[in-house]
């Protein structure tokens, strides 16, 4: 089944606790500068979490000469080390800058759902960030919205 | 080292050089971080007696072993020197993303000694130290001070800038860091100004570690769980904010309204944290690593102004203290101290203070420039204003705070401080322990260094009657121990009232891999308090300074649930010194200094 | 007598005030909770009696320093309800 990350961005507080406990999963150290979600934050409060979107049709696959980066059958846009020359032509690849090299340990920085048991939703004290299945990924934010067209409809009622 | 970085850097402003140095480990063991660090290194590098607008008195911007990390609300730092407003040792906290920051660019602390020939700005961006001029910047309020200084450095850098609040040497300026948060209290902002420092730039790509990772993130989960199912962090606080507590403090008789006069205010409701969140919130917001998200985004209706906050010390101190009730007039207020960089606290008190002097006729309406009366919105930014640019001799002596305000017109005693430093937001007449903790502040009058409001009126952890006097002393000291460590480790105060002492024990200990107990822990707290309160009496404060104005004895509440009470402090300040170890005199005795290691401060 | 609600117990009750009579705090809460539905019974019972997450005061003084549920109310009284909630 495959799973997405869904991001509701009105939720985000800003906290950055997505990023420490990313960096700390995959380096062993509390590091937002490789962390594989990023929170960007915008006046009056306003605050986006990002990671990559693991692209159907994925740009940094197909920049990719090695093919170390290809769309699996598991739904993610996956990384294989081995194959990887550190070009970075990925990198100039993704039109939303989710993918950065990390020169020191001379890996992919980008997200690949943590194997199955995101770290950043763990720690998201919002919801913020979830995973759900994707088919019903969205359903709560349509009902979300339905409720208020219920609600109106109430409203207006005799 | 673990937690810890394990490095210094010192940056000489009068040579125009720096110097990475390693932290002094046994320091950090025994004081931690943030608050008793930075004060342990102050006491032995400069010690008492030094002007605090000279260039002698260094600034510690230090961090906590925890700051950084995931562990709960570990976002903080503290910002310590010797206070210009009160003359005591001064740490001031702040939050926001700057601490985190300094341990991720490789510093456990920045100190900055000495005093630039001209304005200067501090870059550090990980190893890359640059003093920089900024003439240019110099006269600029700090929304648009960080703005120009993260284009001329690193768009992700994270800053602590002064506004001319500071520049002016305010005694009631602050530093403020990330546009809307402060190392508030005692005037830090005129220390960075008396430097010619406009601000403390920090840039950091690199990590923190900790000694045990599963332990940590054990110990971490057991917090953020526990703060999440808490009803005040895990559900008042990210709702109302602190201006939960405007209608709390109201019902209960002890919101101090028009200079302490009363402890009603009739207009409460319309400055509350229910009014804000049904109408001038946009959304709230976390400190870098904070589960509770407490911060206020809000705007002002008809100002056409956003900013965050005003928290509840500020609906106070320029609402009911001020006895105004517009909501967005207060929101303003709040607005301007953060863009000019003011201590609201402080700001809205000492207008409080003129208002009384003016009703009195000993401030006139041309020497203020407007009515100055009660109750007056339209006083509020115009009065910040004036403070902070000096504005006349009105803004000369607003500057400066009410102390020095009242005493100006041969009135100190109707300036609501104690050391110098105004009262918070809770009035001493109905909640006793407060006001014992207002009266035996290090730093003097100081909500947070010791919040017993918690039992007191909240009833977190437990039910205490606000009129007793039998039971503060010790509950006071215990809160300001624990304080003391917290403020340290480079946590938030906040998640004390879903956690203790065990989760932060636990966390530190699997952090520093240092075992921490309840008892070490505690026992570092003391300590701290114990060295702060060395270091006054070094400076000449004796126990008639551990006192409150006169009013809060002589003048009991006309009306509300503690019609007719007055503040009971010096009956329970014998039994507070011995509960200290103390002698009847405020002094630690030989015993007491030898068991928390204290012998070098005596 | 006066009720005034604060903080999520307005939203519970959907009002700020009310007028109430009844002769202990519990049986003003129960009252309170017959007229404003489970919800708002969720937030200030338990198990039948006062829940340890709101704060009651009457005239000003909790009720812990009073009687408890058991505070005796008359014509008059003010009774204000808080969820337990916190700041700074």
């Amino acid at each position: 089944m495959e799973k997405v990350l869904l991001v509701t961005p009105e939720r985000c507080i800003g906290c950055g606790s997505c990023e420490l406990a990313c960096s700390f999963n995959k380096s062993g150290q509390f590091k937002p500068s490789i962390s594989r979600v990023g929170v960007h934050r915008f006046e009056k409060g306003q605050n986006v979490p990002m990671m990559c979107f693991q692209c159907d049709e994925a740009p940094c696959a197909k920049a990719c000469k090695p093919q170390a980066l290809h769309k699996g059958t598991s739904g993610l846009v996956e990384f294989d080390k081995d194959k990887c020359i550190g070009c970075r032509m990925c990198v100039m690849a993704c039109p939303f800058g989710n993918v950065s090299y990390d020169r020191y340990a001379k890996e992919l920085v980008k997200c690949d759902q943590c194997g199955g048991d995101p770290q950043c939703v763990q720690f998201c004290p919002t919801k913020a960030i979830e995973y759900l299945p994707a088919e019903s990924a969205v359903l709560n934010k349509k009902r979300r919205f339905a409720k208020r067209i219920s609600d109106a409809l109430e409203e207006v009622k005799d | 080292m673990k937690g810890w970085i394990g490095r210094v850097l010192r940056v000489n402003l009068s040579e125009g050089t720096y110097r990475s140095e390693p932290l002094n480990e046994e320091w950090a063991r025994e004081y931690l971080g943030g608050r008793g660090l930075g004060t342990r290194y102050y006491f032995e590098e400069v010690g008492p007696s030094v002007d605090p607008l000279s260039e002698g008195n260094n600034l510690y911007f230090a961090t906590g072993p925890l700051t950084g990390t995931l562990a709960a609300s570990a976002g903080r730092f503290n910002v310590v020197a010797k206070s210009p407003l009160t003359g005591t040792i001064g740490a001031a906290n702040s939050g926001g993303y700057l601490g985190p920051e300094m341990k991720f660019a490789g510093w456990d602390m920045i100190v900055i000694e000495g005093k630039a020939p001209k304005p200067v700005y501090v870059y550090v961006n990980n190893d890359q130290v640059r003093i920089e001029d900024a003439s240019s910047l110099w006269g600029t309020e700090t929304h648009e001070a960080t703005d120009r200084l993260l284009e001329m450095t690193d768009p992700e850098a994270k800053v602590a800038v002064i506004g001319p609040a500071g520049e002016n040497l305010s005694l009631i300026a602050n530093i403020i860091n990330d546009k809307h948060r402060a190392p508030g209290r005692g005037g830090m902002g005129a220390v960075m100004g008396a430097k010619n420092l406009k601000a403390l730039v920090v840039r950091g790509t690199k990590g923190v570690s900790v000694a045990d990772r599963e332990a940590f993130m054990r110990a971490v989960k057991v917090a953020r769980e526990k703060l999440a199912q808490h009803p005040v962090t895990g559900s008042g606080l990210p709702l109302y904010g602190t201006n939960v507590l405007v209608n709390i403090l109201n019902q209960n008789g002890g919101l101090p309204t028009r200079n302490f006069r009363e402890g009603v205010f009739e207009g409460a409701d319309k400055i509350s944290g229910e009014a804000q969140r049904e109408g001038r919130l946009l959304r709230n917001k976390g400190c870098f690593g904070c589960s509770i998200g407490c911060g206020r985004v809000s705007f002002a209706e008809g100002y056409d102004h956003h900013g965050e906050g005003p928290e509840y010390e500020t609906s106070w101190s320029f609402g009911a203290d001020c006895g105004v009730d517009d909501i967005d007039a207060v929101a303003m207020a709040n607005y301007r101290c953060n863009e000019l960089g003011l201590d609201t606290i402080s700001m809205g008190s000492t207008i409080a203070c003129a208002m009384e002097l003016y009703e009195m006729g000993l401030i006139t309406k041309e020497m203020a420039g407007l009515e100055l009366r009660f109750g007056n919105k339209d006083a509020l930014v115009p009065m910040v204003e004036a403070a902070a640019h000096k504005r006349g001799k009105i803004g000369e002596l607003l500057s400066m705070g009410s102390y020095r305000l009242a005493s100006h017109f041969g009135h100190p005693e109707l300036s609501m401080t104690s050391k110098k430093q105004e009262m918070p937001a809770y009035d001493p007449r109905a909640i006793q322990g407060i006001g014992l903790n207002y009266a035996t502040s290090n730093r003097g009058a100081c909500h947070v260094r010791g919040y017993t409001i918690s039992p007191e009126i909240l009833g977190v952890p437990q039910k205490l009657d606000p009129q007793s006097t039998e039971d503060k002393p010790t509950w006071d000291k215990v809160f300001q121990d624990l304080t003391a460590a917290v403020d340290s480790v480079g946590m938030c105060l906040f998640t004390t009232f879903g956690i203790g002492a065990e989760e932060i024990a636990d966390q530190l200990s699997a952090a520093t891999g240092i075992d921490y107990s309840v008892d070490a822990l505690m026992k570092a707290g003391e300590r701290i308090w114990n060295m702060e309160r060395l270091f006054n009496l070094k400076e000449g404060f004796t126990s008639a300074d551990d006192s409150l104005p006169p009013r809060m004895a002589q003048e009991p509440l006309p009306h509300g649930p503690h019609k007719g009470k007055v503040s009971r402090v010096p009956e329970m300040l014998p039994r507070y010194y011995d509960a200290r170890g103390w002698t009847s005199d405020g002094v630690p005795t030989e015993d007491k200094i030898r068991e928390l290691g204290l012998q070098w401060a005596r | 007598m006066k009720v005034l609600f604060f903080a999520t117990i307005r939203d519970l009750a959907g009002r700020k005030e009310d007028q109430a009579s009844a002769g202990t705090v519990r049986e003003l809460l129960s009252l309170l909770s017959d007229r404003y539905g489970p919800a708002f019974r969720r937030a200030v019972l338990e198990g039948g009696a006062m829940s340890p997450n709101v704060i009651v005061l009457v005239n000003g003084h909790h009720v812990a320093h009073l009687k408890g549920e058991d505070t005796p109310l008359q014509e008059g009284d003010q009774v204000s309800i808080f969820p337990v909630i916190g700041g700074g």
